[in-house]
């Protein structure tokens, strides 16, 4: 048995060369971007990182700033694996997606649906699930050139703290998993960044999808998290007045009480510190103009995902199922139809925290 | 004339040697057992055993002594080297020669007259088998044989050149006794008395091999060892049918169960501190003579682990110091092996700044990384092998040579990356960090297969060659205890004290798996200072 | 290697071996099935089954009296039924061990190995398992105590690791797709099969311990596991999604976000599947040659191991389709849940009543 068990040790050692490739063998892509081409094949671009422009290693080029740390390429396809391919044979070396960052559609394609991009990315296992989808302005590759990673030699990190960062005031991110999830779910929708062009890319919108399809848009972020719990060291500018900077310790308090008409109640609790207050305005003034000044856009941004666009954004079907014992009792509620009509309650309450180095207003 | 047309000479006869089977009958003596009455009878029959005068350094003086006016000859026999001359001077030579006419009791005959009076000698023994008389003249003994008598005498004159009582070489402490065993059995087995100075402690002599006939001691505490573990360490010893044995790393090598295992199971160790806390524990040490390594059985992995160290440090730096030796281990063993895996198989599990970083590390490496890790180890292995044997005043160019400039060289040459150098120098420091020099061995050994199945497929290969690998650990047994012990099989003993090291008045427990006659080796309560009312 | 076969064993090694076992499963797609049956209320689903389970094995461990099947099928059916017996655990348990190469090795392929072929992963997997059925169930079950107690801790690192992504709204509705669904969902009782197993290594126990005790043990210790783990998935991952994938743990370990050194927890899952695999495995070619050995009095089993390992291999490799291998390992799935709860109250039963 011995010298079976050696036999076998020693095919196992020969049959070496099944799978493993060399780090230095592949091209890592740090970000992907689809757009849509006239033949109803698909524009890829794949920014690829460069390692020998990237920092670390004992690397002696200057990483932040260099356009090289990214190498982009583009190919037509009808899936993103045959567009990688054709970029592998290109370029000669293996394209990987496992440390893929960020997944940019255009319009164009958003509206046509993502759901077998999203699936083949997640369904293959070299992906994971950290990646970000978003929605381009322009083009998906206009975007992805644009990336330029001022403080930070690797583009992934800095995408990774573009998106990732809590305390980034306007930037509200989900990932590919989650996207994938949500879209599976028929009474919810989501929203994802909406990035346009300028020196860098910039992200100052979000895009809302219906299943895997592009619904609309609205640009006022802050909101958005706040309703999502996600406010973290924003600073509010009340006009005329001063700044708060805001912290949302707790998750809003969401209550739903399904009758013919959906009623919401959600409480937003904030604390805040006064970050500059014009002589003239106490401090409780501040406060009570920024709780209004937030009810108003938040309420505003309700009625337009509720009346307008007619999709749960925020996930509110979660606390709605809570009134069900039964999945089968929920799906007869129609929870996307009633989402139309639904009646909010808001109120958004600002506890203060400090003042700072000065004590406040006369 | 024709034959040196051509200036042709024929070749000179070289000498030319072949081994050719050798079926001559050695030389023996006709054998005998009893000390013959006849001096020339022993006589003859000794030179003959020891090939005198051929044999330079077996000494016979032949001698007359003078018992009641009557002269009777005899003759002592001696190895020269291993028997001190001062001592056979003194204690047998002056005696016999000078003092011996001297009155007889009545009755007393010539034999009790020479061992109760005349030879002034602590470790003297009387023997009819004239074999066991001349057996131990190899060993530092002389034997002395008188006429008309039919016993020879036996005394213990030992005085060779050795080595003293150091610091052993392989098992530093930093706090704790210095004292190491050199190559004297019975120094080794007095350091271990000294320590253990109690009745209990028995010391089985065992002959070892047909013609080196090496003395060996089976140390035990009676009230403590089982009875079962001490009979089949006496069995394997007395059932080892071979010409010499040389060193109690050969002994072990006879005496564990599986020798194809890369695991020892047996512990081999200088200390005697470790030797007395195994005995305490209820374990079995034998001392080989020749030989500074102890061996104690049985052993487990967790035994194997542990550094005397451990019970003289306070708890917290203990627990510290294990959990850097855990790190040790693992680092040792799998360290390249994972570093292969991610880097070939796994790319998608390390963080982007540090696979961008290797990247550009190999990417001037012509060598896939499997080559570049074996280059790497294979040099840093001829580093330790040389490193053992080269002559002091070299020792200290080696280090510079091989750590600095090899190393340096090998990454301006883009022979190998930075990162491997850093891998394969962190697996060797580790390794150094396992207080078993065995263990660390096994190690160094399973590394490599561990390394291979990393190449072959990745984190699979490796947990396989893991399972296959500890699997094997707890089916293993050494001398009759489950090597995994007391974790697999799970006994009654605490298992918390096998990875962190208790306080030590929490002992009480000797280790169940060995089963000892006295379970407990403290009371429940052993610090009764704090409990007693003054 | 030495022969275990007299490797006595304790109730907590043996109740940490069916932990193994049962545990496993989950590490599947089997939270797949209960979470298709009820929905967000599978969790109340797996915790019935082990409470059917429990009853079940009380119940048989009962009938059984302590004796083991092959001394029970003796006395109840005489030496063809012992025999019949024998044959039928033997074949049951081979024919196991080749649809969990196969399984496995597909599996491998999918989350470690892509570019590699199923027989290269397969002949690891029988070089694991044979090693495993050549030190016998006795060392097996002694390894599985440590091993259980390490790849249990190493689940609760996955999901406690996973705390930030719970969301606890996500078990809502809390009956799920209703309780006569919940009720009726009592096959996901094939998770604890295994059970059997126990009647089996009875021969091993030292004395004056229980078989009943540790049976007892491991489905409550692994009922809570499972119902635990199934409960932290649904938190995790929202339904109807998460009756959507292939591993659910993996995915739950996915979402670990380390960022120090690794940056998931991927490495934890495959570490915790790949041994879980091999007890497994291991185990089932153990007891298929053990239940062969005891039917036939064989002296020596080892002989038979090689055999044994062949024939599962063959079966490994007969599925080709996707589709086939998983109409195969349902099908089969089915039967073995049937045989294994009910056969051994039938055998001691009868034995019972002949008394």
């Amino acid at each position: 048995m011995k010298k079976l068990i050696f036999v076998i040790c020693i095919c196992v050692v020969m049959l070496s060369g099944c799978g493993g490739k060399e780090i230095d063998d592949m091209a890592y892509v740090v970000a992907i971007g689809i757009d849509a081409t006239e033949g109803g094949a698909y524009d890829f671009t794949f920014a690829i990182g460069n390692p020998n422009s990237i920092n670390g290693g004992g690397g002696e080029d200057a990483g932040g700033g260099d356009s090289n740390v990214l190498i982009f390429e583009t190919e037509t396809g009808e899936s993103i694996f045959s567009a990688g391919d054709a970029v592998s044979a290109r370029v000669g070396q293996e394209i990987n997606f496992s440390h893929a960052e960020l997944l940019v559609f255009s319009e164009e394609v958003a509206a046509g649906g993502v759901d077998n991009f999203i699936d083949a990315l997640t369904r293959n296992l070299n992906q994971r699930p950290k990646l970000i989808p978003a929605v381009a302005v322009t083009t998906a590759k206009d975007t992805l050139e644009s990336i330029n990673s001022k403080f930070e030699g690797n583009p992934e990190k800095y995408l990774k703290k573009l998106f990732e960062s809590k305390d980034a005031l306007t930037l509200a991110a989900i990932d590919s998993r989650d996207f994938l999830c949500r879209t599976k779910n028929p009474d919810s929708g989501l929203a994802v960044p909406r990035m346009s062009v300028g020196d860098s890319i910039t992200v100052g919108a979000m895009s809302v999808f219906d299943g895997d399809t592009l619904a609309g848009a609205f640009d006022d972020v802050l909101s958005y998290k706040l309703l999502c719990g996600m406010g973290e060291d924003i600073t509010y500018d009340i006009e005329n007045s001063g700044s708060l900077i805001l912290n949302q310790r707790v998750k809003p308090t969401v209550s739903v009480s399904c009758y013919d008409v959906p009623k919401i109640s959600i409480t937003v609790n904030l604390d805040a510190s006064v970050a500059s207050a014009k002589p003239d305005v106490a401090k409780e003034d501040l406060y009570s103009a920024a709780e209004l000044s937030l009810k108003g856009r938040i309420f505003d941004l309700l009625m337009f995902s509720s009346a307008d666009m007619g999709v749960d954004v925020f996930g509110f079907d979660k606390y709605a199922r809570a009134n069900f014992l039964t999945w089968g009792k929920w799906q007869e509620y129609n929870w996307r139809e009633k989402y139309k009509t639904a009646q909010f309650s808001l109120s958004v309450k600002i506890k203060p925290e400090k003042t700072g180095l000065i004590t406040g207003g006369a | 004339m024709i034959r040196n047309l051509f200036l042709y000479k024929e070749p000179a006869d070289k000498y030319q040697f072949e081994i050719t089977a050798d079926n001559t009958a050695s030389p023996s003596p006709q054998p005998m057992e009893n000390v013959s009455n006849d001096i020339n009878v022993n006589l003859k029959y000794t030179k003959e055993l020891f090939s005198f005068p051929k044999n330079s350094d077996i000494v016979i003086r032949e001698f007359d002594i003078s018992v009641e006016g009557e002269l009777l000859r005899g003759f002592v026999i001696c190895a020269d080297g291993l028997a001190g001359s001062a001592l056979i001077n003194e204690s047998v030579l002056l005696p016999l020669m000078c003092l011996s006419d001297l009155e007889r009791r009545h009755g007393e005959s010539t034999h009790d007259y020479i061992y109760r009076r005349l030879i002034p000698h602590v470790r003297l023994t009387r023997e009819r088998d004239i074999n066991k008389l001349l057996k131990p003249v190899n060993y530092g003994n002389c034997a002395v044989f008188v006429d008309t008598l039919d016993v020879g005498f036996s005394i213990d004159v030992k005085a060779w050149a050795h080595r003293g009582i150091g610091e052993p070489a392989n098992e530093t402490v930093i706090q704790g006794p210095h004292e190491g065993f050199n190559e004297m059995l019975r120094a080794n087995t007095a350091l271990i008395r000294k320590t253990l100075n109690t009745p209990n402690l028995v010391m089985e002599t065992a002959t070892l091999g047909k013609t080196s006939q090496t003395y060996a001691s089976i140390c035990y505490l009676k009230n403590v060892a089982n009875s079962s573990l001490v009979d089949e360490v006496r069995y394997r010893l007395n059932n080892i049918d071979v010409e010499y044995i040389l060193s109690s790393l050969n002994l072990a090598q006879y005496i564990e169960e599986s020798t194809y295992l890369s695991i020892p199971q047996v512990v081999a160790t200088e200390r005697p501190d470790r030797v007395c806390n195994a005995l305490v524990e209820g374990r079995v040490a034998i001392v080989v003579s020749g030989s500074p390594q102890v061996l104690i059985v049985p052993t487990t992995i967790f035994d194997m682990a542990t550094s005397p160290e451990d019970t003289y440090l306070r708890l917290p730096y203990s627990f510290l110091i294990r959990i850097v030796r855990m790190a040790a281990i693992v680092l040792s063993l799998l360290a390249p092996a994972v570093f292969l895996a991610v880097m070939n198989f796994h790319q998608e599990l390390i963080l982007t700044d540090i696979l961008f970083a290797l990247s550009k590390a190999r990417s001037a490496v012509p060598f896939s990384s499997l080559i570049e890790l074996l280059l790497m180890e294979l040099s840093f292995e001829l580093i330790k092998e040389a490193g053992i044997r080269v002559p002091g005043p070299v020792g200290s160019t080696l280090g510079i040579v091989g750590g600095l400039i090899l190393g340096q060289a090998a990454v301006s040459a883009n022979i190998v990356s930075p990162i491997m150098i850093i891998v394969v120098a962190v697996t060797g420091i580790a390794s150094f960090a396992i207080p078993s020099y065995q263990l660390s061995f096994s190690f160094r050994f399973m590394r490599f297969i561990y390394t291979f199945a990393a190449a072959v497929a990745g984190f699979f290969g490796i947990f396989t060659v893991m399972f296959i690998d500890t699997l094997l650990i707890v089916n293993t047994k050494s001398f009759g205890a489950a090597y995994a012990a007391p974790l697999a099989p799970r006994t009654k003993a605490k298992i918390t004290n096998l990875f962190f090291t208790e306080p030590i008045w929490k002992g009480g427990r000797r280790p169940d798996y060995l089963e000892p006659k006295d379970k407990h080796d403290s009371a429940k309560i052993s610090r009764t200072w704090k409990y007693k009312k003054r | 290697m030495s022969d275990s076969n007299v490797r006595k064993i304790g109730s907590r090694e043996a109740t940490w071996f069916l932990v193994i076992l049962f545990v496993s499963k989950i590490l599947f797609a089997d939270i797949n099935e209960y979470i298709n049956f009820s929905g967000t209320a599978a969790y109340i689903q797996t915790a019935w089954c082990a409470f059917a389970t429990l009853v079940l094995f009380v119940v048989t461990s009962y009938l059984s009296g302590g004796d083991d099947i092959f001394s029970a099928s003796y006395a109840a059916l005489g030496n063809v039924g012992m025999k019949s017996v024998g044959i039928l655990i033997s074949a049951l348990l081979l024919l196991d061990a080749g649809v969990m190469f196969r399984v496995y090795a597909d599996i491998i392929a999918s989350i470690a190995l892509p570019d590699s072929s199923d027989f290269f992963i397969i002949l690891l997997l029988i070089l694991a398992a044979g090693v495993a059925a050549f030190a016998g169930v006795g060392t097996l079950a002694s390894y599985a105590y440590i091993a259980g107690i390490v790849l249990v801790s190493s689940l609760a690192l996955i999901l406690v690791l996973n705390i930030p992504n719970y969301t606890l709204s996500n078990i809502y509705p809390l009956l799920g797709n209703g309780g006569d669904k919940i009720l009726s969902g009592i096959g996901g009782i094939n998770v604890y099969a295994d059970i059997f197993l126990v009647f089996l290594m009875s021969v091993y126990f030292k004395k004056g311990e229980s078989v009943k005790k540790s049976g007892v043990k491991a489905i409550i210790i692994s009922g809570i596991v499972i119902t635990v783990t199934t409960f932290l998935y649904i938190l995790t991952v929202p339904y109807p999604a998460s009756s959507g994938f292939a591993l659910p743990i993996l995915e739950i370990a996915f979402d670990v976000n380390l960022d120090v050194i690794f940056q998931r927890a991927e490495g934890l899952f495959l570490f915790l599947w790949i041994f879980s695999g091999f007890i497994l495995i291991g185990a089932y070619l153990s007891f298929s040659v053990l239940s062969f050995e005891r039917t036939f009095n064989l002296s020596d089993r080892r002989a038979v191991i090689g055999v044994f390992l062949l024939i599962a291999v063959c079966i490994a490799l007969c599925a080709d389709t996707s589709s086939l291998k998983s109409e195969v390992y349902t099908a089969f799935y089915k039967v073995f849940t049937a045989v294994a709860f009910i056969l051994p109250p039938i055998v001691f039963g009868i034995k019972r009543l002949r008394r």
